[in-house]
C-alpha cells in the first residue's frame, strides 16, 4: 500500500516531467519507480560549470514523498562530479533539502533538480568540502544515513 | 428503523470529530429510503471497522458518501434503484468476518476532465481525498497525506509552520469538498463505463455497479466475485469446471473471461466468409482480415471513395489507387506548412528583436559614424521584408494544392533570412559601437571629474579652517564687547559681570547658582545682568571647543 503510494506519486511526476521540464534539466531514464537518472546543466556563465552536463541519480524509497529521495551525482563517461564545497567527490551532496529535516513532501524531482542547479549556479569556489578525501575513502554509508551538519546558509 | 448506523463509524475515525456538520442536518436531510440501504452498506463494511481504526487513513468509501453534500445526496437516484438491488444480490453475510468489497482507491480514480491545479494535493499530486486544512497557515492536503507527513515531521509541508495532527489545529474545508464532489470520474471497476460525480461514485460502486467485487454467494467460500455473477448464480462460483470447448479446467467465475479471451476450442464460423475462427477473435477477424467484410480504401482520408468488401478494396489498392500520389503530396504539404509556421515564428521573433534594438539605437545613430550604405533605416527594410512574406505566403496558399515546385517559394524565404542576417550583423556593429562610445564617455567623465573632486576637497578643508577662524574671532569680539558693556554700567556691575562669567565658566554649577549670586550682590540692573549672564552661558561651550588659549589674548 505504501509502496503503491510512492509509485502512484512518481507516476504523476513522470507524466509531468515527460511533458515539460525547466531548461537545463533533462530526463535520461526512468524505467521503474526506484531509480531515475536526470542530467542537469548550469545555464549561466559560471566558468566552473560552463558547457558541462552532470548526471543526477534519484533513488526513491517506498515512503517517498514522505521521506526524501536519495540524490547523488554519478560519474559516467563524460559526466563528472561538479566541483562544489558541498559536493563530495564520490557524488554525495550535502544539502539540507535532501535530509530528513529539510525535506518536505511537497518537494518533487523537478524542484530538487532546480535546487541543485541553483546551488551550483550560486557557487564560485572551486573546491571540495573539507575532509573530502578521507570521507570518500572511509564512507560506506548511504547518504541518508550520514549525519550531515548543515552549517552554511550562504550556498 | 434503528438510529443511524453510521454514527459509530464517525466515532472510530478521529478526524470525523472535525466534521462541522451538525448530526441532525446529516440525518434529517436524507430521505428515509436512502437511509435504509446505507444501513445495509454499513453491515457490508462493518467488519472493516477494526481495520479502519488501526490505519484510519484508509477510510472506506461509505463514510465519504455520508460526508458528501446533502443537496447532491438528496438528488441521487438511489430510491428508485435500491429496492431491486436489495433483492437482486443478497448482501454479504455478517458471519463471514473480514470479507468485503475492496474500498475505492480515491487516489487512483480517473477523472473525465482536467482537474484544476488548486484541487490537487501537493503531496500525492492527485485531487484531494478527504481534504483537510491547517488552521494556522491555511494549507490544504489529503487527510492521509498530511497524517503521514506530520508523523515524520510535525510541521506544515509547505511553509514549515509547526503543526500537530490534532482536530484543534485542522479544519474541514467544506467548499473544497463540494468542489471535489462535483468532479466527474469514471467508475474504477474494469468493464464499467459509468461516469458520475465523485460525490456519488461511492454509492455507485457500493450498491449498483455490476462489476464491483462482492463476497461469493456461497457462505462457505471466502472469495469475491463480480456482483452480476453473484446475482445470477446462487452457488459458489469458485469450483472448477471443464470448459465445454477446450476441456481446460476453469473456475466457474472465470468462465466468461475464459470464453472471451483464452478459449481456443470455442470456434465459430464467420457469417461473411464462412471461415472458421476462434470465437473471441471474431471481432478482430471481421475488422481486419475477413475478405468479405466492408471496408474502405486506405487512401480514404485523402479523398478516395472506393469502398466495398475487403477483397475488392485490396484489389483496387494493388492496382494502384490514384489518390496514392495525392496522399504523398498532402503529406508533403503538411510538412511544408510546418516549416512555414516555424519560419514565421522566427520571423516575428527577429522582427521584435530588431524593433526593440532599433528603438534603443535610434537616438544614438545620428551620432555614431555609419560606414555602411543602406543601413540607416532598418524599419524600412523590415516593412519591405514583411510585404514579401505576406506575398509569398499567399502565393503558397494558392499554389499549395497544385504541388509545390520548391525553388519558386524558397528564394523569398532565403532572401528574407539573408536580409535578417545582415540586419543582425548591423545591429551587432551598432551595439559594439555603442559600448565603445559608452566606455569612452565614462572614461572621459572620470578623467575630468577627478581633479574637480580634488579641488572640492581642498576647498572644503580651507572652508573648515576659515570657519574656525571666524568663530574664534567672533568670540574674541564678543568678549571685548562684554567687557566694554560691563565698564559702561558701572564698576559694581562689572564686578558682578565678572563673577557671573566665572560661575558660568565654572561649568556644571549652572544657571541657578550664577543667578542667585548675581541677584544677591547686585542692587541695580538685575534684569540686565541676568540677560548678560545667559548670553555668556550659551557661548561658553563653543569657545571651549575652538581652543582654550585664544580668549585672553
Amino acid at each position: 500500500m505504501v509502496a503503491n503510494f510512492a509509485s502512484k506519486r512518481l507516476g504523476k511526476e513522470l507524466q509531468k516531467i515527460q511533458s515539460s521540464l525547466p531548461p537545463g534539466i533533462t530526463l535520461v531514464s526512468a524505467e521503474n519507480f526506484e531509480e531515475w537518472l536526470l542530467d542537469i546543466q548550469v545555464l549561466d556563465q559560471n566558468p566552473l560549470y560552463q558547457d558541462q552536463t552532470y548526471r543526477l541519480r534519484f533513488r526513491f524509497g517506498s515512503s517517498y514523498p514522505i521521506e526524501p529521495p536519495e540524490v547523488t551525482f554519478v560519474k559516467k563517461g563524460d559526466r563528472s562530479i561538479p566541483m562544489h564545497p558541498h559536493i563530495y567527490s564520490n557524488g554525495i551532496i550535502c544539502l539540507d533539502l535532501l535530509g530528513q529535516q529539510g525535506w518536505s513532501p511537497v518537494q518533487n524531482v523537478e524542484s530538487v533538480c532546480m535546487s541543485i542547479q541553483s546551488m551550483l549556479t550560486g557557487n564560485n569556489k572551486n573546491e571540495r568540502p573539507p575532509g573530502d578525501e578521507e570521507f570518500v575513502r572511509s564512507n560506506k554509508q548511504r547518504p541518508r544515513d550520514i549525519d550531515f551538519y548543515y552549517h552554511d546558509n550562504a550556498v | 428503523m434503528p438510529p443511524p448506523a453510521n454514527t459509530p463509524e464517525f466515532g472510530v475515525v478521529d478526524i470525523a470529530a472535525l466534521d462541522e456538520m451538525p448530526p441532525d442536518v446529516t440525518e434529517s436531510s436524507i430521505p428515509a429510503a436512502t437511509r435504509r440501504p446505507r444501513r445495509r452498506l454499513s453491515e457490508v463494511s462493518g467488519p472493516a471497522t477494526p481495520l479502519r481504526s488501526t490505519s484510519p487513513s484508509s477510510r472506506q468509501p461509505s463514510p465519504s458518501t455520508v460526508d458528501s453534500d446533502p443537496s447532491t445526496r438528496s438528488s441521487t437516484p438511489v430510491p428508485q434503484h435500491d429496492a431491486p438491488s436489495d433483492r437482486g444480490n443478497p448482501p454479504s453475510r455478517p458471519s463471514r468476518s473480514g470479507l468485503h468489497s475492496p474500498p475505492i482507491d480515491y487516489q487512483d480514480l480517473e477523472y473525465v476532465d482536467d482537474v484544476d491545479e488548486t484541487l490537487i494535493c501537493p503531496i500525492c499530486r492527485t485531487p484531494f481525498h478527504e481534504p483537510i486544512t491547517t488552521k494556522r497557515c491555511g494549507h490544504t492536503f489529503c487527510t492521509g497525506c498530511l497524517r503521514r507527513a506530520v508523523e515524520l515531521q510535525p510541521v506544515c509541508p509547505i511553509d514549515r509552520q509547526p503543526i500537530a495532527f490534532h482536530p484543534d489545529q485542522l479544519c474541514n474545508p467544506r467548499i473544497v469538498s463540494h468542489q471535489l464532489d462535483r468532479l466527474k470520474v469514471r467508475c474504477p471497476n474494469a468493464g464499467c463505463a459509468h461516469v458520475t460525480t465523485r460525490g456519488l461514485i461511492g454509492t455507485h460502486y457500493d450498491r449498483h455497479c455490476a462489476r464491483t467485487l462482492v463476497p461469493c454467494p456461497d457462505v462457505g467460500c471466502d472469495k469475491l466475485v463480480p456482483r452480476e455473477d453473484a446475482a445470477s448464480e446462487q452457488c459458489c462460483l469458485h469450483r472448477e469446471v471443464r470448459c465445454r470447448y477446450c476441456d481446460v479446467p476453469v473456475l466457474l467465475a472465470d468462465e466468461e473471461r475464459h470464453y472471451d479471451t483464452e478459449c481456443r476450442g470455442h470456434q465459430a464460423k464467420c457469417l461473411l466468409c464462412n471461415a472458421v475462427v476462434i470465437r473471441h477473435r471474431m471481432a478482430d477477424h471481421v475488422a481486419n482480415h475477413c475478405p468479405e467484410s466492408q471496408t474502405v480504401c486506405k487512401f480514404h482520408p485523402f479523398g478516395c471513395t472506393v469502398a466495398g468488401t475487403r477483397r475488392s478494396v485490396e484489389a483496387h489498392e494493388a492496382a494502384g489507387c490514384v489518390y496514392e500520389a495525392i496522399g504523398k503530396l498532402t503529406r508533403d504539404r503538411a510538412e511544408d506548412r510546418a516549416v512555414i509556421s516555424d519560419l514565421r515564428g522566427r520571423l516575428t521573433f527577429l522582427e521584435q528583436r530588431a524593433r526593440s534594438t532599433t528603438a534603443t539605437t535610434a537616438h544614438h545613430s545620428s551620432r555614431s559614424p555609419r560606414s555602411r550604405t543602406g543601413g540607416n533605416i532598418p524599419d524600412l527594410d523590415l516593412s519591405v521584408a514583411r510585404g514579401q512574406t505576406s506575398q509569398s505566403s499567399s502565393y503558397l496558399q494558392d499554389s499549395g494544392g497544385g504541388g509545390g515546385n520548391g525553388t519558386a517559394w524558397e528564394s523569398p524565404e532565403d532572401y528574407m533570412l539573408a536580409q535578417f542576417e545582415r540586419m543582425e550583423a548591423k545591429i551587432e556593429d551598432l551595439r559594439k559601437m555603442l559600448t565603445e562610445l559608452d566606455g569612452r564617455h565614462s572614461m572621459m567623465l572620470l578623467n575630468e571629474t577627478m581633479p574637480l573632486k580634488d579641488q572640492i576637497t581642498e576647498l572644503r578643508s580651507n572652508l573648515g579652517v576659515i570657519n574656525m577662524h571666524t568663530t574664534w574671532l567672533m568670540n574674541v569680539q564678543r568678549q571685548n564687547r562684554v567687557a566694554a558693556g560691563g565698564g559702561g554700567s558701572g564698576g559694581q556691575g562689572q564686578g558682578q559681570g565678572q563673577q557671573g562669567q566665572r560661575s558660568g565658566n565654572g561649568g556644571s554649577g549652572g544657571g541657578g547658582g550664577g543667578m542667585a549670586a548675581g541677584s544677591g550682590t547686585g542692587r541695580s540692573g538685575d534684569a540686565d545682568e541676568g540677560r548678560e549672564f545667559e548670553r555668556q552661558r550659551v557661548h561658553v561651550a563653543p569657545r571651549r571647543m575652538s581652543g582654550e588659549n585664544p580668549p585672553r589674548l
